[in-house]
């Protein structure tokens, strides 16, 4: 269950103040594949960094299953993210010193999971990444990097994956065979994922769409 | 103007860095200015100290006055460079009293005279030239402290000198003149010189000093009309002096002292040079991708070049006047505080020369450490710009410049090609190290990183911080680099400063009060006997023999060079006697002001057999040009005596005890001639007096100096400049310490996206703390080992060329300022951390 009640955001950027959202309400109960779509500058960023606790929303509160993501301090945060969320950023945000297998590995590692390595080596492997594992990312094309990214938000089997245009970066082929993984994986193990999109195609193989227009999430289907 | 527009613009957005910056500048800027000045007025003022010592300027004295001829030369030689003159005579008589007669050192004076300094009388103050022609014209005396005490005379009093009686007209309380110009054998007074014909002394044939004092119109001319003066006297029994060698154990130590916090102003540039360096290096890696899409937007090299030297300008004026404006701030105190060493205003050393010379300074400093990077930058292709990335190394060579720099300053501010060098030396090693061999292991490190989990070694926070000291190979070297040369210098200072401080405090021995001498071989033991008796704290007397050097192995010596260092009134005597020669002396060892440097211990008592061994004094032996194994022949009253040197010894001269550059094992030189010194140890002013009479009554031949006042003179002197040494070594390290925790910021503040990301892998606070502690930790052990150890290593060069060989290895400082760094570190870990953890995730990735 996820639940935005009246959540407002807005950036201060100098004295001027950019509303960006505006008493969003959205309710989410069942599992499944959610698509959000928007203009560019709409908000989508912003509301995935709102439920993963990235930011904090400016009026309103945030709800995941009976949490309030919104009260919880930074380190309680860090905690419940890395139990619950896993996330694929626009920009990757992979760490520059550590090779394919470290970035995909250290989530692992942190909560104490034994045979991190084993597990990082097989979801590398099934974003077709076996023989980049001690590549460092300055070492790695665009589209790889972003299956690293994939494969590091998927390693620690959270119940949410948040995804910001995942396959922006690939190729049609490439892209369309890593969101196969994505759907496949997320549907296999029954997990949440929202995903933002510019592509209608892939939307469409969603569950459900919504969009961002006006400040507000509007249910398109 | 394109290249001024980026300028503003980078201004604008990032004011905060580059007033950052320019704070760093100019903590070194006045650090050294401060120091630039201070160091002047120390000097300045003992100088002027040593100046009061001889009286004068310049000052040409002998037993006989220059005349006729020569004298006419000389004055007409003197007429167009000196501003005042004055004449003394003075001689040794007999004072008369209605109830005592005793020797006295008679002064007659001149108007004008002390030229420098002053005489501070119990009736009327200092002495001015209205007192003086007073005492020219009518029969006053004024008498010193013994005197009143010995002849028992107040004011008004009569005390016959030569055919004249003369009235005593008040005490002496105060002689700026008398200290360090030879000892004097009786208490002395002051008469007027136009009495000197009517006293009939002369005429007797009482040997008289004569000396003429000249104040120079230029006084930085003095060596130089010396040696002119020189050339003019014939006479070689006529001496021109100046203040540097009047005393010239004094102005041995103001050198180093001069020369120490020169030193130590360079020190303060280069902390802060290191500083900027690393800041800048640091802030363009950060641009790169700016610098990328500048450049494929079409901006010309050229106009990227003249941005950043546009900022760069900028940056050099902001200083300068940050540098003036914390001078005008903080000099005021300074010179509040400082006040007994400054007589003139501290401020007034600010001129526009130095604004000048602060911001060309500022504008080197500023172009030499930011030109490699700047040129490595400007090298790049576009493409690696747009990735974030340099390409290529930076060449060593490009720090050539900046090398040579400060290089040449430390030449300048040490006055020494060798220590400056020496200098420029260590930290071009730790350039080495830092930039050969610590590559070197990271590289191996990362090799057995990689394919291991993060959580090994040890546990994940560990691992994760290895991984992070092998990768970032360029901010590892760039970071250890400047805090190992940070570190270096600062322990040079801590080291060097507990050497020089050593050097001028005293030994914790009691000081000698008396100084006894010409005590004949058969007074001895009555005189032992005799202070016991009356509880004198008399040292056993020392043997002195007189002797000429006439070989040295086995070649003839032709004449003994002059010495430097402290030397005793006898040694000063013997060289005025016979040029060649020396005073001996044997003891079974060392004394306590003695300490062995070289060689071994004597072996005991001559045997009669093979060459008699004999002991040299380390300054005296580097001067003659004599070394441990060397024999020597010395004449003793016609007989040779050949010796063998088996050591070198140092010798604390502030424990002014009776030493020798020349001591023989016992069993050689017993049967010659000789006569005893002896010391009689630090005691009241009253019981000297008393001592005094006692045994002038008992051993009327032998002769008593006092010598408290002059010790106390010369300890006090030395006390202020070890104290100016501490106070400037604490501003330098107060320099250093600003610096590193600048670059340990700016470090920091770099962490920020690091730390965004470790909070999304779910690392906590502490772990996340922990990652930084122990990368951080590393990286400071690295640079305060290599640091501290090559700090130990100059220290101890330069201490073994500035101060012949005394290094005092400063533990303390060691502990103390490695732990102090590490502090520092860990608060500015501590503090940074608490100011970024709160923020949240987007916060940290933005910026
Ligand atoms: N840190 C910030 N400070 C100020 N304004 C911001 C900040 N982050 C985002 N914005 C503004 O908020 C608005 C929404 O940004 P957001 O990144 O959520 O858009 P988006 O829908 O993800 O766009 P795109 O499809 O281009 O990625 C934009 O107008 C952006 O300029
Ligand atoms: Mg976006």
């Amino acid at each position: 269950m996820i639940e935005f009640k009246s959540v407002s955001k807005t950036y201060l950027q100098g004295i001027k103040e950019v509303e960006v959202l505006k008493e969003l309400n959205f309710r989410l109960d069942k599992k499944g594949l959610v698509a959000i779509v928007g203009k560019s500058g709409s908000g989508k960023s912003t509301l995935l960094s709102l439920l993963a606790g990235l930011d904090n929303p400016t009026h309103g509160e945030i709800h995941i299953d009976d949490v309030c993501v919104s009260d919880l301090n930074e380190s309680e945060l860090t905690k419940f993210r890395a139990s619950n969320i896993g996330i694929i950023f626009q920009h990757f945000h992979l760490i520059e010193n550590f090779t394919a297998l470290e970035n995909v590995m250290l989530p692992l590692e942190v909560t104490g999971v034994k045979d991190a390595m084993e597990k990082a080596k097989n979801v590398l492997a099934t974003v077709g990444l076996e023989d980049r594992i001690h590549h460092f990312p300055n070492q790695l094309s665009g589209g790889e990097k972003q299956r690293v990214a994939i494969a590091r938000a998927y390693v620690t089997n959270p119940k949410i994956i948040l995804a910001d245009e995942p396959s922006g970066n690939l190729d049609p082929e490439t892209g369309e065979k890593v969101m196969q993984t994505l759907f496949e994986t997320a549907r296999e193990l029954n997990q949440t994922v929202i995903l933002v999109t510019h592509d209608d195609e892939l939307a469409r193989k969603c569950d459900s769409i919504y969009e961002i227009k006006d400040h507000r999430l509007n249910h398109v289907c | 103007m394109l290249a001024l527009k980026l300028a503003q613009r980078e201004f604008k957005n990032n004011f905060r860095y580059w007033f950052f910056f320019s704070l760093n500048l100019t903590i070194g800027l006045v650090g050294f200015t401060f120091i630039f000045l201070f160091r002047g007025n120390v000097t300045q003022s003992l100088a002027m100290r040593s100046t009061q010592l001889l009286s004068s300027d310049i000052a040409i004295s002998g037993r006989r006055d220059v005349s006729g001829e020569e004298e006419k030369k000389v004055m007409e030689f003197m007429q167009p460079l000196h501003t005042e003159y004055s004449r003394l005579v003075s001689l040794y008589s007999m004072g008369k009293s209605d109830s005592k007669t005793r020797l006295l050192f008679v002064k007659f004076i001149q108007d004008n005279y002390p030229l420098i300094g002053e005489i501070k009388v119990s009736s009327h103050g200092t002495v001015n030239s209205k007192h003086i022609k007073e005492l020219n014209r009518n029969p006053l005396v004024w008498i010193s402290p013994e005197v009143e005490h010995q002849f028992k005379l107040s004011r008004g009093d009569r005390l016959k000198i030569g055919s004249i009686e003369f009235k005593v007209d008040g005490v002496i309380k105060e002689d700026t003149t008398s200290a360090m110009r030879g000892f004097q054998l009786a208490p002395k007074v002051y008469v007027g010189q136009s009495f000197l014909e009517q006293t009939e002394l002369v005429s007797y044939g009482t040997v008289a000093w004569r000396t003429r004092f000249f104040n120079l119109k230029d006084p930085s001319q003095a060596e130089s009309i010396k040696t002119q003066l020189n050339n003019i006297i014939t006479d070689k029994a006529i001496k021109v002096r100046t203040p540097e060698n009047a005393s010239e154990q004094l102005s041995r130590v103001i050198g180093y002292l001069s020369d120490f916090l020169g030193l130590i102003g360079v020190v303060a540039l280069l902390m802060s040079a290191v500083g900027i360096s690393y800041l800048y290096q640091s802030y363009i890696f950060e641009r790169l991708k700016q610098v990328g899409i500048l450049k494929s937007i079409g901006v010309s090299r050229s106009q990227i070049l003249l941005n950043f030297l546009i900022i760069i300008v900028c940056v050099g004026i902001l200083s300068t006047l940050m540098t003036l404006g914390m001078a005008n701030f903080a000099l005021p105190f300074a010179t509040d505080y400082l006040k007994e060493f400054f007589k003139g205003d501290f401020l007034q050393g600010v001129t526009w020369e130095v604004v000048g010379a602060i911001f060309g300074l500022s504008l080197i400093v500023n172009i030499l450490t930011c030109f490699p990077v700047l040129s490595l930058l400007l090298k790049q292709k576009t493409t690696t710009l747009l990735n974030g990335e340099l390409e290529g190394s930076l060449s060593p060579w490009l720090y050539l410049p900046g090398a040579f720099f400060l290089w040449a300053m430390s030449i300048w501010q040490a006055h020494s090609i060798i220590i400056g060098s020496v200098f420029f030396l260590a930290l071009f090693v730790v350039f080495l190290i830092v930039m050969t061999i610590l590559p070197m292991g990271l590289n191996r490190l990362n090799k057995k990183l990689l394919g291991v989990p993060v959580s090994r070694p040890v546990s994940l926070p560990f691992g994760y911080s290895l991984r992070l000291i092998a990768r970032n190979k360029f901010t590892t070297l760039l970071m250890v680099l400047s805090l190992s040369i940070g570190v270096t210098l600062i322990s040079v200072i801590g080291q060097l400063d507990k050497s020089l401080k050593t050097e001028l405090t005293s030994s914790k021995e009691p000081k000698p009060s008396l100084f006894l001498f010409d005590i004949q071989e058969e007074q001895v033991a009555d005189l032992k006997a005799f202070t016991k008796q009356n509880q004198i704290p008399l040292r056993e007397p020392t043997p002195m023999i007189r002797a000429r050097l006439l070989k040295k192995n086995g070649e003839i010596v032709k004449r003994e060079e002059k010495k430097e260092g402290f030397s005793t009134r006898e040694e000063d005597q013997s060289r005025r006697f016979n040029n060649r020669g020396v005073n001996l002396s044997y003891a079974p060892g060392l004394n306590a002001s003695e300490k062995l440097v070289e060689g071994r211990d004597f072996s005991g008592t001559y045997s009669g057999e093979g060459l008699a061994e004999v002991s040299l004094e380390k300054r005296y032996a580097k001067r003659l040009g004599v070394e441990v194994g060397d024999t020597l022949t010395y004449e003793v009253l016609g007989v040779e005596v050949q010796a063998k040197v088996v050591n070198l010894r140092q010798v604390n001269w502030t424990s002014f005890l009776p030493n020798f550059f020349i001591v023989f094992q016992p069993g050689v030189l017993e049967n010659a001639p000789k006569t005893f010194l002896a010391v009689v140890r630090q005691i009241s002013f009253e019981t000297q007096l008393k001592i005094q009479d006692l045994l002038v009554e008992n051993f009327s031949n032998i002769s008593i100096i006092n010598v408290s006042e002059v010790i106390e003179k010369i300890l006090a002197m030395f006390k202020v400049m070890a104290w100016a040494i501490g106070v400037m070594s604490l501003c330098c390290i107060v320099v250093g310490l600003f610096v590193l925790y600048s670059i340990l910021q700016s470090q920091l503040l770099k962490k920020q996206k690091e730390m965004a990301l470790q909070k999304l892998m779910g690392f906590e606070a502490n772990d996340i703390l922990k990652i930084t502690l122990f990368e951080f930790s590393f990286l400071s052990f690295v640079a305060q080992f290599i640091g501290s150890v090559m700090g130990i290593i100059v220290a101890y060069i330069v201490s073994f060329l500035f101060l012949d060989g005394v290094f005092v290895f400063n533990g303390e400082f060691l502990i103390g300022v490695n732990i102090a760094l590490y502090l520092l570190t860990v608060m500015t870990i501590f503090f940074t951390f608490k100011l970024r953890y709160s923020q949240n995730v987007n916060q940290l990735l933005s910026d």
